[in-house]
């Protein structure tokens, strides 16, 4: 932390140069290298600095506050795994090492929501989230694949990012370039609990008051706006990704608005809230203002932390507010076609949308059909037992949803990977 | 069905009853949970259900429950035992629908809900859930169910399991009171004249709390008095704060007084906090907020962490009452009525309240200058329990009011002269003055101090001093509990520290509350006087002296069993299974519609006590010891059969120690029987300081460790 804050006004200085640094070759043959890059420039400074920032308020802050809980140990690890895997997706410098960050991520992600790992609630709602997440790293590696057919090469940000170039590929090899940039806006709205994933983030608030200020509050779900921004210059030549990053965010904003509403717990109220914004960023980002948008996240991330850290306060606060100010609720309005509207906007809210069911009706048992498809080829072909476990665990996660203790946790969190 | 039914259950239930989080309101939530849902679901064009079945069922007049188990269930059999599963599936909220039913203006935007309604409900959305599943035609759930149903009321057979864990708890107990009872044996055997207090005498709560704090006063200045009443000292009235909507009741819970006493002419009032405006969560404006408040939120943020202080958002047990407002005490023309609540107390009521609670204490004669009255509340930050560290004898908030009403009728000239007449005698110079001890800060306040003559303000202002120093020896007696204060700081620092846990964001634990609150000993001072009992003593004066018959011993002992005994019991069973009759760990909760905590969205309502309160609580149950005859205290205890039930049932102990004879007598099965304390030496600590900075501190807070934290009784020199 300390390194990126002094680094940052160093660069400032040296009127901020765009870096790119090769550091680890990890596979070379004659014609194909994977290794690991990192970049710089301005978005990554102001995510790598928010992410010091409020990762040293919150590691302050819960010193204190997780004193003598059980698992005292096992948080802050995961929180440092987490700032760890935060910032190699803010430094990375192509999508093999972001992608490593984002894995970083969503395990950790998990192993937060399910900290009670003791109780059902929280081991279930984790699964959920993984499950939303997995599907999120799927499209990013389906998005890797196809770049890698586009280039044949690991394509670095900095390459990815001169304009000619890019706009040449975009236009010559149109359906790659738009299925890469589709699975990227899925991926990002997955990550940042954009419609119609945004379910999953009120559910993840089940770890320590804290830890879900930190994660579900600001750096995590702002992730998938980093996406974005940093593969902008790519996408950001086709009118039709850009209206769906705009499709995408007005309607997750005014029905995460609705929604935010309703709610009466105060974390879900924040969560709903904060997707809204999200979904303002990414109309921000769509449209080009990418200062204004990193503004934006900056003020959002700050705000949601702090409400969230302070949202025990809010009973006593509100039931005082409640006592000096209340005023009894005006008579019954009278029945009108506004009125159906409203109520039922009511009910729709309430339950979310239904978003779930959706989820669950159109994609989440299609998966599962496919997978009793497939089940076969461990019965009668026994494949290598690494499939055999991978696909266990993956029936087992993203399936059953079921609870589950932890211990298999490591072994599932790898084997699930190549699904 | 439980995932598929609870998480929509719980979140209608929770916009119904909501208090004030959502924006938007449950829609017509003033007529009944079921008419507002029917409402709902005939004019909106979405249903809370996926099905028409249920939805028809809803919209049916005259539901009955035993017509939709017969649905679910089928067999009429299994009703009994279906229903219980499904509410003890979550009890939380179906507790707290019943308690709603019962008390409907607990909730201060009242709801009319009522269980029956809840479980009609819930039973539609199972219908709802099994027809979306099995699709139609599908069969009740007892086709599949070959168990005989159990009988719920059978008699729960006696096993030796539970004669062990009867043995053990038993020992554990006594283990603790054979030492008490020593201890305060061996002091009756030395009990030298009691002192006259010259310089002032102080009545506190009886709040295990202000035990410390009194032994503390009594040795910064060794001739004053300290005395214990129950905090609401024995005045019962609705309070109403300048602008307030609502009354406060500021008594224990289950009186329901005729009294209301309002402010008026308070100097300050509260401030909004701009970060707290539900504006944030609103698209447009939350827009504008969070681009320039969001990074005030920063700042905030920062401040919070390194420099904790005061503010709106932190539940501030001095800010409860206006110091210089003024209050309608005295009632002038009993026409002066809101409500159905008179406003304020004839001189004769006021006669009658302050006599009763000086004779209560023993309190007739030897008035000193000053007498303080000194009520208890709490300050603490991000806290949604933190009512459970104000004072329980004013209804779960500071005693303040009391306190200051208390004192403005000690010191009316007609309550003097007719306490005259009546045989109590307060000189003229006395001046009783009302005060606020904040358990957390470990802070005072003193109000109306301007009416004090010139010589009992100079008397005032050193006795202020010597409240500052028990303030600090006090402060470090606490600090010995908290990892994160070392006791062995310079004092000073130790009560900064103190201070600034009560208003620390990130602190779960800003003090204890009642944890380790075992005794509760009603008799006079001299008992206990120089006697370490660790905070754990419930101290209720009384001199038998004045009161040979027992006839104000009814009135003092009817509210130990709800009050002391009642909060014994919560931290009894929040400590034995903290899982299912306590609220866990506090750090992943979410506060639900302002008036619960649930562990998350979907979760259960957590009833009880938080693991952070409770964890240096012994489960042990109160030991009440009472100065007095034992065939009074017999007589005083089957007076009333609500007071009966606690000693019979073994709900609390009681001990007699008989004043004559200096033998204690255990109340058993009915009677009394002699008991002699096993324990022969009870052992004496020179250095106060030293025996706080050497303290055991628990490794862990599990039972076993935990226990080990607290200190053995002493006699202190």
């Amino acid at each position: 932390m300390l390194g990126t804050i002094a680094f940052i006004p160093w660069w400032l200085v040296n009127h901020y140069p765009t870096l790119d640094v090769k550091s680890i070759v990890l596979y070379q043959s004659p014609h194909f290298e994977f290794f690991i890059d990192f970049y710089f420039d301005k978005t990554t400074a102001v995510f790598a600095f928010m992410g010091a920032i409020l990762t040293f308020l919150v590691v302050i802050f819960s010193r204190y506050y997780m004193h003598r809980e059980e698992g005292f140990k096992r948080f802050f690890t995961t929180l440092l795994a987490f700032f760890v895997g935060y910032n190699l997706i803010v430094f990375s410098g192509n999508f093999e090492t972001l992608f490593v960050g984002w894995e970083i991520l969503g395990i950790t992600s998990f192993l937060l929501i399910a900290f009670y790992r003791d109780r059902y609630l929280p081991v279930k709602n984790g699964f959920k989230v993984l499950s939303f997440y997995r599907l999120g790293d799927i499209c990013l590696i389906l998005a890797m694949w196809m770049s890698h057919h586009l280039w044949h090469k690991n394509i670095t940000f900095m390459e990815w990012n001169q304009v000619e170039p890019v706009l040449y590929v975009f236009r010559a090899h149109h359906f790659q370039s738009m299925f890469i940039s589709i699975m990227i806006v899925i991926a990002a709205a997955i990550k940042s609990a954009q419609l119609p994933f945004s379910t999953w983030l009120p559910r993840a608030m089940e770890g320590p008051t804290t830890s879900s200020a930190i994660f579900y509050g600001s750096l995590s779900v702002h992730i998938g706006v980093f996406l974005l921004l940093r593969t902008y210059t790519f996408w950001g030549n086709e009118w039709i990704i850009k209206g769906l990053v705009i499709a995408v965010g007005l309607l997750s904003s005014v029905i995460a608005t609705l929604i935010a509403r309703v709610q009466s717990t105060v974390k879900t109220q924040i969560a709903y809230a904060s997707i809204a914004q999200i979904g303002l960023i990414f109309i921000e980002v769509a449209l080009g203002f990418h200062v204004l948008a990193l503004f934006h996240f900056a003020g959002n991330a700050f705000l949601r932390t702090y409400q969230l850290l302070v949202s025990p306060s809010v009973l006593s606060y509100l039931v005082h507010d409640m006592f000096f100010n209340f005023r009894p609720r005006n008579t019954v309005e009278p029945d009108s076609l506004f009125k159906k509207i409203k109520q039922g906007a009511y009910i729709l809210s309430l339950k979310e949308w239904n978003f779930d069911y959706l989820l669950s009706s159109y994609m989440w048992h299609p998966f599962k059909w496919i997978g009793r498809q497939l089940s076969f080829m461990r019965r009668t072909w026994g494949l290598s037992r690494w499939f055999a476990t991978s696909y266990r665990h993956c029936k087992y996660s993203i399936q059953r949803k079921h609870q589950c203790s932890c211990v298999h946790l490591s072994t599932h969190c790898f084997s699930v990977w190549p699904c | 069905m439980d995932t598929l039914v609870q998480p929509l259950l719980f979140r209608v239930l929770c916009s119904y009853l909501d208090q004030g989080i959502s924006l938007w309101k449950f829609p017509g939530n003033d007529v009944g949970f079921l008419a507002a849902l029917k409402e709902l679901e005939r004019n909106g064009f979405t249903s809370f259900f996926k099905t028409q079945r249920a939805r028809n069922l809803l919209l049916q007049d005259k539901l009955k429950i035993s017509d939709l188990l017969g649905r679910v269930v089928g067999d009429e059999r299994y009703f009994e035992q279906y229903l219980f599963d499904q509410q003890f599936s979550h009890q939380g909220w179906s507790g707290i629908v019943s308690a709603i039913e019962d008390k409907p203006e607990a909730l201060l935007d009242s709801r009319k809900i009522s269980l029956r309604e809840l479980i009609i409900f819930e039973l539609l959305l199972e219908i709802d859930a099994l027809e979306a599943q099995l699709g139609k035609g599908w069969q009740p759930l007892s086709t599949r169910v070959n168990t005989p149903p159990q009988n719920l009321f059978a008699e729960v057979e006696a096993t030796e399991l539970q004669e062990v864990f009867s043995l053990w708890q038993n020992a554990f107990e006594w283990d603790y009171y054979d030492a008490v009872l020593a201890g305060i044996g061996k002091r009756e055997q030395l009990l030298h004249p009691a002192t006259i207090a010259n310089s002032f005498q102080a009545i506190f709560c009886i709040d295990e709390r202000e035990c410390s704090l009194r032994r503390h006063i009594e040795h910064v200045d060794p001739s004053c008095q300290t005395l214990g009443a129950p905090g609401f000292f024995g005045v019962e009235f609705f309070f109403q704060p300048e602008n307030g909507q609502f009354y406060e009741k500021l008594c224990p819970a289950p009186v329901t007084p005729a009294y209301l006493i309002k402010e008026f002419g308070a100097s300050t009032h509260r401030k909004k906090v701009l970060l707290f405006s539900n504006k944030t969560h609103t698209l447009l404006p939350g827009f504008v907020i969070t681009l320039t408040l969001g990074f005030w939120a920063a700042v905030e943020t920062f401040l919070t962490l390194f420099r904790p202080k005061m503010s709106p958002a932190i539940s501030d047990a001095f800010a409860h009452m206006n110091n210089d407002a003024e209050l309608s005490i005295e009632n002038k023309n009993p026409d002066d009525r809101e409500n159905g609540l008179q406003i304020g107390f004839t001189v004769e009521e006021m006669t009658t309240r302050v006599e009763g609670q000086l004779r209560g204490m023993g309190l007739i004669k030897n008035f000193a200058p000053i007498v303080y009255v000194i009520a208890h509340g709490s300050s603490s930050a991000n806290n949604p329990h933190h009512g459970a560290h104000d004072c329980g004898a004013c209804s779960g908030r500071p005693g303040s009011v009391n306190a200051r009403v208390f004192a403005h009728m000690a010191n009316h000239p007609g309550v003097r002269a007719g306490l005259k007449s009546n045989g109590i005698d307060i000189p003229v110079e006395t001046q009783f003055i009302g005060g606020l001890h904040d358990t957390a800060a470990d802070e005072m306040a003193y109000f109306d101090t301007r009416i004090l003559t010139t010589e009992n303000f100079g008397l005032h202002r050193k006795n202020v001093a010597a409240f500052e120093l028990a303030l600090d020896l006090n402060a470090k007696e606490r600090s010995r509990r908290f990892a994160s204060i070392s006791s062995k700081m310079h004092i000073r620092k130790i009560r900064k520290a103190i201070k600034n846990r009560s208003v620390s964001l990130f602190e779960p634990r800003p003090e204890l509350g009642h944890g380790t609150n075992t005794l509760c000993i009603v008799g006079r001072r001299d008992l206990t006087k120089g006697l370490f009992l660790d905070r754990r003593a419930f101290l209720n004066s009384y001199d038998y002296r004045t009161d040979l018959k027992g006839k104000l011993l009814p009135g003092i002992m009817r509210p130990l069993g709800p009050v002391c005994g009642g909060i014994n019991l919560e931290y009894y069973f929040s400590r034995v299974d903290n899982y299912k009759l306590g609220a866990g760990t506090k750090l992943p909760h979410n506060v639900m519609g302002l008036f619960g905590v649930a562990n998350s969205s979907d979760g259960d309502l957590r009833p009880g006590l938080p693991v952070q309160m409770i964890e240096v609580h012994d489960p042990m149950r109160l030991l009440i010891i009472v100065e007095h005859f034992p065939e009074v205290v017999l007589k005083t205890i089957q007076s009333a059969p609500e007071m009966y039930e606690w000693f019979i049932n073994e709900w609390v102990h009681l001990v007699v120690l008989n004043p004559e004879t200096k033998q204690f007598y255990y109340f058993k099965a009915g009677a009394f029987v002699p008991y002699n304390p096993l324990t022969r030496h009870t052992a004496v600590v020179q250095d106060f300081h030293m025996l706080i900075e050497t303290a055991n501190e628990m490794e862990t807070n599990q039972i076993a460790n935990a226990t080990q934290e607290n200190l053995p009784v002493f006699t202190l020199n």
